[in-house]
């Protein structure tokens, strides 16, 4: 029997988790529980109601992926009402989704992420003219880099670090032996950490231009959009490009090169396959590309055991949720347009350990096939490398040449980890076509943001998706105009999934599983693989 | 009653603000004295990103403004922005969806009020420190225990009183959400509720609040200022931090506590569509012609003549835009219960449904169609008896 | 033939107040209705146009004129020397005569009630239930009013009925109360006007012209 050891509560992430992993004598870690620790009930608050209200009221499951859950939403209703929007808002609808997967991945791999992998200490002592030098390594024009502002940066940490008050940086690991980027490396990742404040909120604008707001943008109506005279506005969309212009600059100098540095100083561990986890990657497809939503930029399908050579398609009636080990009655395993919430609270062992045996989280078990899966970036750059999807495949293997790795370093933190990167810059790209896609329409005459519909009497729809964090679906059932059931199972359901009724970890919990603690106080190596999967909890409970 | 004459009025007017600009300047040295020195050196940090001073001065005016002060308290406003990282901060997240977080992360570049967030000295925050597990306790208690009384305790995120609280657990000992904010809130110095969750309930305590999710105030039966939106503008919080660390309380708030200055009037008296509203212009369905030119979205479900804010004269994400710009209307998202009285969320009250169909005109309608029918059945009835009578009677 | 004596029924005030209110709450409803449900008026240059601007100002201006007719009856229930007193809406406390009145309206029984009271039984419920809506109507009515000016004495009574606005779960609700209580008035209307008419034919008093001239004419023997 080894020894327990919780971390509650997990930071940088949204919401509410804790871990609690069984380590042997040598600090590896030999089994693992993920269990969320918040119900809010909001697929039972939003029955009753108009299903057109439901798209904002679900958008509340998240506030940091904020657009994606609305926009499912109003995707299962439309399927629902049976009824398909406009060109000119499918393509707004592509922009301001874009923006959140710019928004979402810089802000995650820097201010959620970063201190994994960077020792914002050990930048103290880098030498600033070799930080510029290792910068241009990686790009010949790095973001924001000069000896004299690496320096400032430098100056302002010391500053920071002599007032004594380190407020969220107060506390941490610094020093841990599994920190592995030397002092300069530290310091160009550090210098980012700052500049991607900002960059996150140039992003977070372009979704506000056509969405009123951000976080919570209020814009998307079944059947289309309502921000018609922006989308029709040259001016608005000259703003819209400007900050992509920005944003995409900072990804291409920055995210990347910074990303790839830290594959060089960590291949060992993206090599020895840490943090891998369960063996199966699913996705549903997301940004539409025609109009007949056919082709998606990302993929749709299924990877099972790793076996890249033969994809499968996806088959919608293989998805499952089970509550055998969730706060949940029923031990059922059903569909989602079946599923129930209904919860039933057990609580923790006498001696304030998660029961691994019982129900220990608020999270339900999401299966296909009864298999669990994992989905994400990552997830959607194995499904596309092995379906042969050009782009995917092009930057997958540009990528892997210059570090000089093998594929199946994609099975690990790290790779989980690079393919967010490398879809920032994919979806990056691609908006500027959106873009011009939009003017032309416009230009054509094709003024039509909506389309008729009304909410039928009885009906039933799901809406199918990808949002940064992996596969989004959402399945509404309508009687008498109102809503009479509705279940999410999303993206972190998935990920942070406790075992189901066949016994099999969840995909954070496998991922654990023979990593070893450098220092068996500091959760540090659990944190870097739990947050490569960019974990939200208020979307997989909600 | 005596009438103050104009002069009079005036001299007492200035006599009050003289004697709050006194205060004011007692607090911030108070501050000064008390509060560690700032985290940061703000006017440095305003040099680095570029901001002129003319900048910053026309900033301090829209926020003395802003906060119904009159001009002479200006420079006490650019020094409570100097002072602004001396004010410990911890943020509890409880039943909430980190939007309120975000916003603030996300707001207004490249205005002052971001450069004001990101210097903002965070003891505790889970979403952006650096430690967790025990490492992240320890940091809780810490700053709760040096910055007892002087701390303040930003909450988002609404209350689960059901199942004991145990609907929320928080911490390696598995404390209740309800235990922690009493522990915290009980040792700050002032309690602000960021977002219609804390300030409200919101989303989880919108019918039939599995949860039993309950306000802050609801929960603990303490006094909070609310600063309500889902999320709220970062503007209405700087304000009210700002405000504090000038007076050493916070502003006046309305009988919701919510600030005065912030959510003093309703979307509708600020809207920039308002003309349209009384002209009788109205986009009729989403995307028309009426939509393509901006007319009033009343029809369309805006609930902005029900809603106290202040979205439209300050917009959201460095004034791009806000919600009725996008052209859906508001949804009345710093009122309490919104959820349910403002539904339908995309049409006016007057087509709030009672179990999914019927409306108060329908069933309006029918019940003057029923009156109308059992009417005239009394009436002939009264006639056939009134013809037998008269008949008796000839007889 | 019986001789017919007019018999003074309503007083000058009474009748006043009658008419004033009767015709506010045409008006009331006419406006309310559009306020609710608006058109677009879709011709013209947005700068000519005030319609619903001018719709509302006569709402509201009819709103205030109802308010004060409502404390004008109430002064007079209380007040005035003739009839129409406050004891009068309780008629239906003669729980006897209640069922006598039920049965006599249902065509059951020809026997009126006794007439104790200047209303009987059911008129006493009606009216005062009546009033009531009508307190009902200019309470929310004032509410809606306060929330969108902001000076004089509308903003005092506005402060003073903020803490009714927030039980009530604040101005969207207030407002569906203000539209519920429409509809209740349109069927209180029809209800009323009918019996008014009712009683014109079957006691041939002059049920309807009373409310003008202020007279019935009872038959002697009555
Ligand atoms: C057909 C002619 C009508 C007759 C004979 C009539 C008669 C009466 C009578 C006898 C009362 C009780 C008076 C009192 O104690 O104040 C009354 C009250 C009332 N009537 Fe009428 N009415 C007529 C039409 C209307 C109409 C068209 C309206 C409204 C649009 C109306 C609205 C009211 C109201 C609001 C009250 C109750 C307030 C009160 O008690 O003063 N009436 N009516
Ligand atoms: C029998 C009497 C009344 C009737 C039938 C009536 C009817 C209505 C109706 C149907 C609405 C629209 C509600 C909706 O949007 O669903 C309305 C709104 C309103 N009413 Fe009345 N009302 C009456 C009395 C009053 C009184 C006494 C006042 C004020 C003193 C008042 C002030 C208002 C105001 C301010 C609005 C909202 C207008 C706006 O904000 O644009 N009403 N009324
Ligand atoms: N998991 C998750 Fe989300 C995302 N992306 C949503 O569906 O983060 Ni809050
Ligand atoms: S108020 Fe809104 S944005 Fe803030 S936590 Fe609650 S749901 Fe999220
Ligand atoms: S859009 Fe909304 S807030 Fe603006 S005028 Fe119309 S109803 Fe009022
Ligand atoms: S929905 Fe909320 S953000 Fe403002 S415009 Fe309405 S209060
Ligand atoms: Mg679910």
């Amino acid at each position: 029997m080894g020894n327990k050891m919780i971390i509650d509560p997990i930071t940088r992430i949204e919401g509410h988790l804790r871990i609690e992993v069984e380590l042997d004598d040598n600090n590896v870690i030999r089994d693992a529980w993920s269990s969320i620790t918040l119900w809010r009930g909001i697929e039972t608050i939003v029955k009753n109601h108009d299903p057109r209200d439901v798209g904002l009221m679900v958008q509340r499951f998240c506030g940091v992926c904020t657009y994606s859950h609305y926009e499912t939403s109003i995707l299962a209703s439309e399927d629902a009402f049976k009824v398909r929007p406009p060109k000119n808002a499918r393509i707004v609808r592509n922009l301001m989704k874009g923006a959140q997967y710019l928004c979402d991945h810089i802000m995650h791999f820097y201010h959620l992420h970063g201190l994994d992998w960077v020792d914002v200490v050990s930048a103290l002592s880098a030498d600033p003219k070799k930080a510029v030098d290792l910068a241009m390594a990686y790009n010949p024009d790095p973001y924001n880099c000069s000896e004299g502002h690496y320096r400032a940066v430098q100056e302002r940490l010391k500053r920071f670090v002599a007032s004594g008050r380190l407020g969220p940086f107060a506390n941490a690991y610094w020093g841990n032996p599994s920190f592995k980027l030397p002092p300069e490396a530290n310091l160009v990742i550090t210098s980012h950490y700052l500049d991607a404040l900002q960059v996150s909120k140039t992003a977070a604008q372009m979704q506000a231009i056509f969405g009123g707001k951000n976080p919570h943008p209020q814009t998307l109506v079944v059947g289309g959009v309502s921000s018609v005279m922006d989308a029709l506005d040259a001016s608005r969309i000259g703003e819209y490009l400007f900050r992509l212009k920005e944003v995409n600059h900072f990804v291409e100098t920055a995210l990347l090169p910074d990303v790839l540095i830290a594959a060089t100083y960590y291949k060992d561990e993206g090599a020895a396959g840490i943090g891998a986890g369960v063996p199966n990657y699913l996705c549903y497809g997301g940004f539409p590309l025609d109009d007949d939503w056919n082709a998606t930029l990302l993929p749709k399908g299924v990877v099972k055991s790793r076996d890249i050579a033969n994809p499968l398609p996806l088959d919608e009636t293989k998805i499952t949720e089970d509550v055998t080990h969730a706060w949940y009655k029923g031990e059922d395993n059903l569909h989602p347009y079946d599923g129930k919430t209904e919860p039933e609270y057990t609580g923790y062992t006498a001696d304030g350990h998660v029961n691994g045996d019982g129900k220990y989280t608020w999270c339900k078990a999401p299966r296909y096939d009864g298999e669990p899966y994992e989905v994400g970036p990552l997830a959607r750059f194995i499904v596309g490398y092995a379906q042969g999807h050009e782009k995917i495949k092009g930057l997958t293997d540009a990528t892997l040449k210059a570090a000089n790795l093998p594929v199946t370093v994609l099975f690990s933190t790290l790779g989980r980890t690079a393919a967010r990167a490398l879809e920032t810059k994919l979806v990056g790209d691609e908006i500027a076509n959106w873009v011009n896609e939009l003017v032309a329409n416009i230009k054509a005459g094709d003024t039509r943001t909506w389309t008729r519909c009304e909410v039928p009497r009885t009906g039933q729809g799901r809406g199918m998706n990808e949002v940064p964090r992996g596969a989004l679906g959402h399945w509404i059932k309508i009687d008498n105009h109102v809503v009479s059931n509705y279940q999410a199972v999303v993206p972190s359901t998935w990920n942070c999934s406790p075992r189901g009724m066949e016994g099999k970890r969840g995909p954070y919990e496998e991922s654990l599983i023979g990593t070893k603690l450098a220092n068996a106080d500091q959760p540090l190596e659990i944190l870097r693989t739990i947050h490569s999967f960019d974990p939200c909890m208020a979307c997989a409970v909600h | 009653m005596a009438i103050l004459n104009d002069s009079d009025y005036q001299r007492t007017v200035e006599r009050q603000y003289r004697e709050l600009l006194a205060r004011c300047k007692t607090h911030m040295k108070e501050v000064e004295r008390t509060l560690p020195e700032p985290v940061v050196d703000f006017q440095t940090l305003l040099k680095e990103r570029g901001v002129s001073r003319r900048s910053f001065l026309k900033w301090t005016s829209m926020m003395t403004g802003l906060l119904m002060l009159p001009p002479i308290f200006r420079p006490m406003v650019a020094k409570a922005a100097e002072n602004f990282s001396r004010l410990p901060v911890v943020w509890l997240h409880f039943a909430e969806c980190t939007g309120c977080s975000e916003a603030l992360l996300r707001t207004s570049y490249p205005n002052i009020d971001d450069i004001l967030l990101e210097t903002i000295s965070l003891e505790y925050h889970e979403t952006l420190m650096a430690a967790a597990g025990y490492q992240a306790e320890e940091n809780l208690e810490k700053a709760i225990h040096d910055f007892a009384g002087k701390f303040v305790c930003v909450i988002e995120g609404a209350l689960p009183v059901g199942l004991h609280g145990k609907y929320l657990t928080l911490g390696p000992k598995g404390k209740t959400g309800i235990e922690v904010a009493k522990e915290v809130t009980s040792k700050a110095g002032a309690v602000i509720c960021i977002g219609s969750c804390s300030a409200f309930g919101n989303i989880p305590a919108a019918k039939p609040n599995p949860t039993d999710a309950a306000s802050i105030s609801g929960a603990l039966g303490i006094n909070t200022v609310n600063i309500a939106g889902c999320p709220p503008n970062p503007i209405n919080f700087v304000g009210t931090v700002l405000h504090f660390l000038m007076f050493g309380a916070l502003p006046a708030v309305d009988s919701l506590g919510r600030p005065v200055w912030a959510y003093g009037k309703r979307i509708h008296d600020f809207c920039e569509r308002r003309p349209h509203f009384d002209a009788g212009e109205y986009v009729e369905e989403w995307g028309d012609e009426a939509a393509k030119k901006g007319w009033c979205l009343y029809k369309v479900g805006c609930k902005g003549p029900y809603t106290f804010a202040n979205c439209a004269k300050i917009r959201f994400n460095d004034a791009i835009s806000w919600p009725v710009m996008a052209g859906h209307g508001c949804m009345g998202c710093t009122e309490p219960g919104f959820w349910d009285t403002m539904a339908p969320l995309e049409k006016p009250i007057e087509d709030k449904t009672i179990g999914g169909e019927s409306t108060v005109d329908s069933i309006g309608i029918a019940l003057t169609g029923l009156t109308a029918v059992g009417i005239a059945a009394h009436a002939g009835l009264t006639a056939i008896r009134h013809r037998e009578e008269r008949e008796k009677e000839a007889k | 033939m019986e001789a017919i004596i007019p018999k003074q029924e309503w007083s000058v005030a009474i009748r006043i107040n009658h008419w004033a209110m009767a015709f506010s709450i045409f008006v009331l409803i006419a406006t309310g209705f559009y306020i609710a449900d608006p058109f677009t008026i879709a011709s013209g240059e947005t700068v000519d146009k005030f319609f619903m601007g001018n719709v509302r100002f006569v709402h509201i201006l009819f709103g205030v004129f109802l308010v004060f007719i409502f404390i004008w009856r109430i002064y007079l229930a209380f007040f005035s020397t003739f009839h129409a007193d406050w004891k009068d809406f309780f008629a239906w406390a003669k729980l006897g005569n209640f069922w006598k009145q039920i049965k006599f309206y249902l065509l059951i029984s020809k026997e009126p009630p006794e007439h104790t009271h200047l209303y009987g039984p059911l008129q006493s419920l009606a009216y005062g239930g009546l009033l009531f809506m009508l307190f009902l109507i200019c309470l929310t009515g004032l509410i809606l009013m306060g929330a969108g000016y902001h000076a004089g004495l509308t903003a005092v009574v506005y402060f003073l009925l903020k803490p009714v606005e927030n039980l009530l779960g604040g101005l969207a609700t207030v407002r569906w109360i203000h539209h519920i209580l429409t509809w209740l008035f349109i069927l209180f209307i029809v209800v009323h006007v009918y019996m008014a008419f009712w009683y014109d034919v079957i006691f041939k008093e002059g049920t309807i012209s009373s409310m003008i001239s202020g007279r019935l004419f009872r038959k002697a023997a009555h």
